[in-house]
């Protein structure tokens, strides 16, 4: 009787380790401490430097905890933050976060993005804490 | 009367010296190479599912012939990816029937952190030749000490082995 089922058992748990195999190991998770890398901690499922308590994703790079992801492109979103600052742009379109760069006039617009990019080149990627235009509010 | 006792003690001595083990009872030694991979769960956030480390097991197993049924097996454990460790196990086999033994035991893992923890199994072998099979199985490990286990989390893992088993 034993015998006669232990196939089957054996059957599915082999289809079941087969099917854990397409699972993919997610990116800068953890459930082990030796998943992270040499100096790092696996809290709550994710490698934490312990030094600096910033989150470290699979690319490696570090960023402060709580801030967003700075490879996120953040063109539109600058743009339509310097494009908030112009006054016309204000008055015309109304707030620039809910689009009013876009709705404003073309010039201002191309504006924007002109100033956007030449943010760009002069800084490099922006950083949030930069307190740069990805946040709208340059110095 | 001192000769005679003399000889008895000589006697009596060389048998305990000389004598032979039983010829009937024979340590019967065996090998294994398996490679495992499958999922892992647990740790502190125990919803997670992860694609477990490949797993690469070279182990030897005694018996004894007159109870070919109960098998002791000591093997070596390297998780070869995506990061390496190393460590040991040790396991009651039971055969079953020619083709089929369930195990159990401990797995311990000492390097690069610790980790242990029990461990089941099942194997089915393809049998090659009277000395060669193919084993493939389930196995489940339950990890619950150690300075690998993030905080007091315990990390499980199903694991599918197939490999070579050779009576040596």
């Amino acid at each position: 009787m034993l015998t006669s089922r232990l196939p089957l058992a054996f059957a599915t748990m082999s289809v079941s380790a087969l099917l854990g195999l397409a699972v993919g190991c997610k990116p800068g998770e953890c459930l082990r401490v030796s998943d992270c890398n040499t100096g790092l901690m696996c809290v709550d499922g994710t490698c934490i430097d312990a030094g600096t308590d910033a989150h470290v994703d699979a690319g490696g790079d570090a960023r402060p905890d709580g801030a967003p992801d700075a490879r996120v492109d953040s063109r539109a979103d600058s743009s339509a933050s310097d494009a908030g600052k112009r006054p016309d742009s204000a008055q015309e379109g109304g707030s620039a976060r809910d689009g009013g760069a876009h709705d404003g006039p073309t010039a201002d617009a191309a504006d924007a993005h002109a100033d956007a990019h030449a943010d760009a080149g002069e800084g490099g990627t922006k950083q949030p804490s930069d307190g740069g235009a990805a946040d709208g509010t340059r110095g | 009367m001192t000769r005679r006792l003399a000889a008895g003690f000589v006697a009596c001595l060389a048998t305990l010296l000389v004598g032979r083990s039983a010829a009937a009872q024979q340590y019967v030694l065996g090998g294994s190479a398996t490679l495992a991979s499958g999922i892992a769960g647990g740790g502190p956030d125990s919803a997670a599912l992860e694609r477990a480390r490949t797993r690469l097991r070279v182990a030897i197993d005694f018996r004894v012939d007159e109870f070919p049924k109960d098998i002791l097996a000591v093997g070596m454990l390297a998780e070869l990816e995506p990061h390496s460790s190393f460590g040991i196990d040790l396991r009651y086999v039971r055969r079953l029937s020619p083709k089929l033994d369930v195990n159990a035991g401990g797995l311990a893992f000492f390097y690069p952190e610790s980790l242990i923890g029990p461990t089941c199994g099942l194997n089915y072998h393809f049998v090659l030749s009277p000395t060669v099979d193919v084993v493939v199985g389930p196995e489940l490990d339950v990890f619950i000490i150690g300075t690998d286990l993030p905080g007091n989390s315990v990390v499980w893992q199903g694991l599918l082995q197939a490999g070579i088993h050779v009576d040596l």
